[in-house]
């Protein structure tokens, strides 16, 4: 469904992304792993149409059902944007905008995309609310009211209102603690499987990505070391890097 | 409600201070206030025991200050020693003048300096930026009576859409009178326009690279659209306050714009009165001040609370 091929993005004079190809298919989770630096955060904004002025893709393209999103214009790549594609962050304190409400914030996502009315809008809101395991109380809070799992609960909620095929999260667990790093992780595996919503999941977490996705992408300094089934890698690392990288997930000492 | 009476409540204490400060400071400067009333003239002893009878200066220094304090609820701001005619009455005139000419100077701030920094926070053309940035630069660097004096120079002179020093009283000319005031506002507002544009503009700035930003990227917001539904609210925030000061600097009188195009405001009043060491007059300017800072900045703290809900927790 989504195809990046030999996607280049340049910072000035350094080389964030290096010839990046791979595939995103449908109802499919994609974990791209990498210490920081490695590309795997310039290489989710490039697909969401989120890099800033200073980034430059230089050579490649995204392809989505055979349309390169790098092609389009701003208009129609907006339309995209939260309705088809959506992104969750890895601060959940500081994504969400402090003066306005949870609720206005999330039916914005509905206003720019799709047709309802007020009632309506609220009605859909507070399901998605519920469905992320909020109570609909939450919808006249603000941010600030709401701990960061539960903050992280309302990105996921707001990025699922429109259902898009693809959700990106980077890191999306990283500034959590570990309990509701666990939440957050199951809810992401029930929206992959209730709603069969591709995800891309960027972490450093060689645990997490082995736990979540189907296909596991290693990357370093910008290209790709190493990709293909989760399990497989884990089993068997053809790399050196990859190698590294799983000896050095601590483990448990053994008892005597 | 409870934050509300416990602001009133520090109000009170606050003024009670001031009003305490300013009397007693008056008591300690040296100089007979007699010598002041009677001037050159050369006066008997008896006349001298009359005078301070009858500006109550043989009483002791607390029922002074409780007769100066029950006046002030009374409506009798005491008698000036120059003018020997009542304060307040002396006060209400140029207090009026010196209110019109902040609301207008605040007026003009607002309705140019926001859209000002707005505009300067979106535009990428470098030649625009950087003629903000002379503008803004220039304006804040040159001394207000300078300023006034161009002013009056380009409207008055060249222009003609004035005549500088014909001021127009409010109850001969109700609309001269605000438009001859709109000349010294822009000599006021100039400098603060530029201010508050590039404070707003900074403001939203730092709010573009802030992670909710991204967010509303990322649910396809147009430009616009995070610009006036997403940043400006946020960015307001730090310009509140300085808009704040502002008000209160406006409200106190500005001494020197008021000279420079002669409207009798109180800045002019409180000059003159303190080189004529008119002490009663002086004292209740001081406190009139006090008190507009102190009101202004209740006013903004009420203000934060709607414009910024981090600030309503707990109550």
């Amino acid at each position: 469904m989504f195809s990046i091929k030999n996607l280049v993005v340049e910072f000035d004079d350094n080389t964030a992304v290096n010839n990046v190809s791979f595939d995103i298919n449908e109802g499919e989770i994609v974990a791209i792993v990498g210490e920081s630096g490695s590309g795997k955060s310039v290489t989710a904004l490039t697909i969401a149409g989120l890099l800033n002025n200073e980034a430059r893709v230089t050579l490649g393209s995204v392809l989505y059902n055979d349309k390169d999103l790098l092609k389009l214009s701003k208009k129609e790549m907006r339309s995209l944007q939260g309705d088809e594609i959506s992104m969750i962050f890895q601060e959940p304190m500081s994504s969400l905008n402090p003066t306005m409400k949870i609720g206005k914030q999330m039916a914005e996502m509905l206003k720019l995309h799709r047709e309802y009315d007020k009632v309506q809008v609220k009605e859909l809101v507070c399901k998605a609310l519920e469905s992320t395991g909020l109570s609909r109380d939450n919808y006249d809070k603000y941010p600030h009211q709401l701990s960061g799992g539960m903050r992280q609960r309302v990105m996921i909620a707001m990025a699922m209102l429109c259902e898009p095929k693809l959700l990106i999260a980077d890191e999306p667990t990283t500034a959590l603690d570990v309990t509701v790093q666990e939440q957050i992780i199951k809810l992401l595996q029930e929206i992959n499987e209730k709603n069969k919503t591709s995800i891309l999941f960027i972490t450093h977490n060689l645990n997490l990505a082995r736990r979540l996705s189907d296909k596991l992408i290693v990357m370093s300094k910008g290209c790709i070391v190493e990709s293909g089934n989760a399990k497989e890698i884990f089993e068997n690392p053809k790399e050196e890097y990859t190698k590294k990288l799983i000896e050095a997930i601590p483990k448990r000492p053994e008892l005597k | 409600m409870k934050y509300f009476a416990k602001k009133c409540v520090a109000l009170i204490i606050t003024l009670f201070l001031i009003s305490v400060a300013t009397f007693l400071l008056f008591q300690v400067v040296p100089g007979d206030p007699v010598l002041l009333i009677v001037g050159t003239e050369d006066v008997s002893p008896e006349r001298v025991e009359q005078i301070r009878e009858q500006f109550g200066l043989n009483d002791g220094l607390v029922t002074r200050y409780f007769n100066f304090v029950k006046g002030i609820f009374s409506g009798d701001l005491g008698t000036s020693y120059v003018y020997r005619s009542p304060v307040a009455e002396l006060i209400k005139d140029k207090l009026l003048v010196t209110l019109m000419l902040a609301l207008i100077s605040v007026i003009i701030i607002v309705l140019v300096a926001f859209p000002l920094g707005i505009m300067w926070a979106r535009v990428t053309n470098k030649y625009i930026e950087a003629a903000c940035n002379v503008f803004t630069q220039i304006s804040m660097s040159i001394p207000s009576f300078f300023i006034g004096i161009l002013v009056i120079y380009i409207f008055s002179i060249i222009l003609n859409v004035f005549v500088a020093g014909r001021y127009v009283s409010y109850d001969e000319d109700l609309l001269g009178f605000i438009s001859y005031l709109i000349f010294p506002a822009i000599a006021i507002s100039l400098p603060k326009i530029a201010m508050v544009a590039r404070f707003l503009r900074n403001a939203m700035l730092d709010e573009m690279n802030k992670d909710y930003v991204r967010t509303a990227y990322s649910k396809g917001c147009s430009k616009n659209r995070v610009m006036y539904l997403h940043v400006l609210r946020n960015a307001l925030i730090p310009v509140l306050t300085f808009m704040g000061v502002i008000v209160a600097e406006a409200v106190a009188g500005s001494i020197v714009v008021e000279q420079v195009f002669g409207v009798p405001g109180i800045g002019r009043l409180l000059i003159s009165s303190i080189s004529n060491r008119d002490y009663p007059v002086v004292q209740i300017l001081i406190l009139y001040m006090a008190a507009a800072v102190i009101i202004i900045y209740f006013i903004l703290d009420v203000v934060y609370r709607i414009v910024d809900p981090r600030i309503r927790r707990n109550q």
